[in-house]
This record gives structure tokens, C-alpha cells and sequence, in this order.
């Protein structure tokens, strides 16, 4: 019983994973970084 | 029973020690990246400077109370105070085949961290002298005590029958519901709601979070206290608990809020060992699969229930720690079986319903009594100390209002 009530845990996960939008970027992120200055994301 | 000192469960218990001790600045490092950058060296501070602190005292006197002759089933007496009797040979009473002295100081660690993990609902806000005396009085007050009633000889908790194998009910119920009650009687931040207090940095949480989990073999496959198939047994299942929850937090998210969240996975996979604490050497990988699942799910909505009362527990002790560890017990009394561990019990799940109120007496008994005594303590340290840094101190930040050092010098 233990066996399948953990193996439903999981797949029910893995099934979520493929239902599952793929993911925008959040719009905060993308403001923190283009607000950010120049200097702080330049690659040495 | 035989007292013979065995090589290898003493090189085990010396290694979980260190284990369990990485864990303090772990959980440092944790806080740290989830705070602001103007806090995130009062944060670490915080964990470092009480593995410290609560090193010295329970040589002094926190052993004793904890672990010492009995009185009562509620407190141990001062018989072992400045480890007076604790020497190198074995107790039979706690561990038979190590010596006295790396069981003390196996559990040194242990009281060390659990002071620590409230540091999180009061992160931002409180001055650095009140959070010494408050921890200083927690440590000894609430920690030893029920540390006492759940593991030591004698203690009334464990006369009952309570299963609490690493610490579910005495490390995460009461530093978590300890933290719910400083959070609400500390307030909440200045600008709370209105402005970002965003993780400064999402990477250093992640480091500390691994760490963590790399600590917790030593926490929960230690507390077996031998090298044997128990530890095995318990390191498997904390493996196995800390994944399925860290898997389970992020589906939750990316189901809840549309993304798979890094920190949430970080957050999840902490959730499970927390819950997986007290069972771990009690139940079987299944089981740890179903508590890590649970652990995930109960403590994801934990998070959400707290923005939604507008509670500021900053960095979620509450939520992971005492509503994690609320399962952890409910769980073990459901899922315990003595094909593991013979000296345990049986769950509800293997035909002993009674195990389940046993765990709900421990859960309840032990949160009122780390609530109540913690709000009396901040009450005393208020009066005397006063317990939140002055606004401008706030707003300039902790590293420099209360240790003078920024954290950053880029």
C-alpha cells in the first residue's frame, strides 16, 4: 500500500512536468536586469 | 549490556558531530542569501556567533539540564554541570558502545542549531545584544528542557512512548513556533509590503541549502548512534524524504505561481528533511517518499497562509520548521514500523492507532510550551534590553548599525 500511494506521489508529479507551460520570464526579473547599471553586468 | 568502547560507531558519531556543526554556518549561509545585502552579515553573524554561544553553555550547564539525573521526567538535575561525570567512558543510559563525552558532544551541536533556526523570523530587525541574551535564555529555558522530556532518562515524553529519533518535536516544533511568536511580537519590518525585500542573493541560499542537506546525514544517520544498518537505514530516508519534498515544492509552484522557483526547490528540499527528522529511524524509503511529498505540499501552503495574514517570520522558520516538523511527528506515528527499528513502535499504518495521539500529545505539549515560554522571554528582554534596533538603524541596515563592517566591499 505504502508502495503505491509513493509511486503515485511521484507520478502524478512527473505528469504535472509534462502539463506544465512552459515558463515565462517573470516581468520583475527582466525590469531588475534592464534597470540595472551598465557597468554591474559587464563581463570581465 | 556490554559498555565496550567500538572504533567504528566512535569514528561515526565524531564524524556526524562535525556534520551536524557545518550545519550552523550552513544555515548562516541560507538566511544569508535570503535577506537584504545591508543584512546579510548580521544574518550570518546570527548562526556563527550561537554555534559559539550555546558551545560553551551546554559544557556549562545545558548538558546537565538536558541529559543529567532526572527530577521529575521534567528537567535533568546539576549532577554533570561543567561536565563533571561526563568522562570517556560509555553510558549505557544514552549510548553504550561510544564514549559519554561524544554523545555530549554529538548533542552539543544539536542545541546549537536550534536557537539558530529562529534567527530567521527576526532577521532585518533586532538588535544583535537583545538576540544574545534571548538566545542565552532560549537555549536554556525551552531547549533543555524539552530535550529532557523527549530524550532523556527519565523524561516524561519519552516514558509515553514518543518517537522522535533526531529532533522533529525538541529542534523543529519548538524553534519553529518559537519563531512564529517572535515575528508577531518583534512586528514586522519597516516597509513591509511596500517596498522589494527580494533574496540578495539566490545563489548563497542555494549553497547553504546544500550544505544543509549534506549536514543533515550527520543529523538524523548519527542519531542512531552506532555505524550499524540503523544509520544506514535513516541516512537513506533522509535522502529520499529531501528529494521527493524539494521535487514536490517546485511542482507546487510552478502549478501556483507558473515557474519553477530555485529558492522554492531550496526551501522544499529543507521542508522534507525537516519532516523526515523524527522518522527517520522509523520508517522505510516509502514512507519517506509519501513524508517528502506531504512536507512539500503543507509547507508550500504554510508560506502562502503567513504573506496572506501578513505575518513578517521573515524567512519562513514557522512555516517550514514548525509546520514541517508538526508533520514530521504526525507522520511518524503513522508510518513507524519495528521492521525497522525494533526498539521503536508501530504506526497507524502497521496496526497501532495509539502511536498517532502519542505524536499529537508531543506536537501540542511541546508548541505551547516553546510559545508561551518564548513570549515570556522576549518580554523580559524587551523590558530590560529592548528588542528592535531604532528606525534609522533599520533603514542604514544591520552590518553596519550593529557590527560596523559592511558585508560587501564590490
Amino acid at each position: 500500500m505504502l508502495l503505491t500511494i509513493a509511486l503515485i506521489c511521484f507520478l502524478a508529479q512527473v505528469l504535472a512536468w509534462v502539463m506544465l507551460p512552459a515558463t515565462p520570464r517573470p516581468a520583475t526579473l527582466v525590469a531588475a536586469r534592464e534597470s540595472a547599471p551598465r557597468e554591474a553586468l559587464a563581463v570581465e | 549490556m556490554s559498555t565496550a568502547i567500538n572504533g567504528a560507531d566512535t569514528a561515526w558519531i565524531l564524524i556526524a558531530t562535525a556534520l551536524v556543526m557545518l550545519m550552523t554556518p550552513a544555515l548562516g549561509f541560507f538566511y544569508g542569501g535570503l535577506v537584504r545585502r545591508k543584512n546579510v552579515l548580521s544574518t550570518i553573524m546570527h548562526s556563527f556567533f550561537m554555534l559559539a554561544l550555546i558551545s560553551v553553555q551546554w559544557v556549562l550547564w545545558g548538558y546537565t539540564l538536558a541529559f543529567g539525573p532526572d527530577h521529575g521526567g521534567l528537567i535533568g538535575g546539576l549532577d554533570w554541570l561543567g561536565l563533571q561525570g561526563v568522562g570517556l567512558d560509555p553510558n549505557p543510559d544514552y549510548a553504550a558502545t561510544i564514549p559519554h563525552q561524544a554523545f555530549m558532544i554529538y548533542q552539543a551541536m544539536f542545541a546549537a542549531i536550534t536557537p539558530a533556526l529562529i534567527t530567521g523570523a527576526f532577521a532585518e530587525r533586532k538588535r544583535f545584544k537583545a538576540f544574545v541574551i534571548f538566545s542565552l535564555l532560549w537555549a536554556t529555558l525551552v531547549y533543555d528542557p524539552v530535550a529532557h522530556w523527549v530524550w532523556g532518562t527519565g523524561g516524561w515524553l519519552r516514558g509515553l512512548g514518543v518517537l522522535d529519533f533526531a529532533g522533529g518535536t525538541v529542534v523543529h516544533i519548538t524553534s519553529g513556533v518559537s519563531a512564529l511568536v517572535a515575528a508577531l511580537m518583534l512586528g514586522r519590518r519597516l516597509g513591509f509590503g511596500k517596498e522589494s525585500m527580494d533574496p540578495h542573493d539566490a545563489t548563497m541560499t542555494m549553497l547553504g541549502a546544500a550544505m544543509l542537506w549534506f549536514g543533515w546525514f550527520g543529523f538524523n544517520a548519527g542519531s542512531a548512534l552506532t555505524s550499524g544498518p540503523l544509520a544506514v537505514n535513516a541516512f537513506v530516508v533522509t535522502n529520499t524524504a529531501a528529494a521527493m519534498a524539494a521535487l514536490t515544492w517546485t511542482t507546487v509552484s510552478w502549478m501556483h505561481q507558473q515557474r519553477p522557483s530555485a529558492i522554492g526547490a531550496a526551501a522544499g528540499a529543507v521542508a522534507g528533511l525537516v519532516a523526515i527528522t523524527p522518522a527517520a529511524g522509523f520508517v522505510d524509503a516509502r514512507a519517506a517518499i509519501i513524508i517528502g511529498t506531504g512536507a512539500g505540499i503543507v509547507c508550500y501552503w504554510a508560506v502562502q497562509l503567513k504573506h496572506r495574514l501578513k505575518v513578517d517570520d521573515a524567512l519562513d522558520v514557522w512555516a517550514v520548521h514548525g509546520v514541517g516538523g508538526w508533520w514530521g511527528a504526525i507522520a511518524t506515528g503513522l508510518f513507524a514500523t519495528t521492521a525497522v527499528n525494533s526498539a521503536g513502535a508501530n504506526g497507524l499504518f502497521f496496526g497501532n492507532p495509539g502511536q498517532v495521539g502519542v505524536q499529537i500529545l508531543a506536537v501540542l505539549v511541546s508548541s505551547l510550551y516553546a510559545g508561551g515560554a518564548t513570549w515570556l522571554i522576549l518580554k523580559l528582554v524587551d523590558r530590560f534590553v529592548g528588542l528592535r534596533v531604532p528606525e534609522a538603524e533599520e533603514i542604514r541596515g544591520l552590518d553596519a548599525s550593529q557590527h560596523g563592517e559592511p558585508a560587501y566591499q564590490i
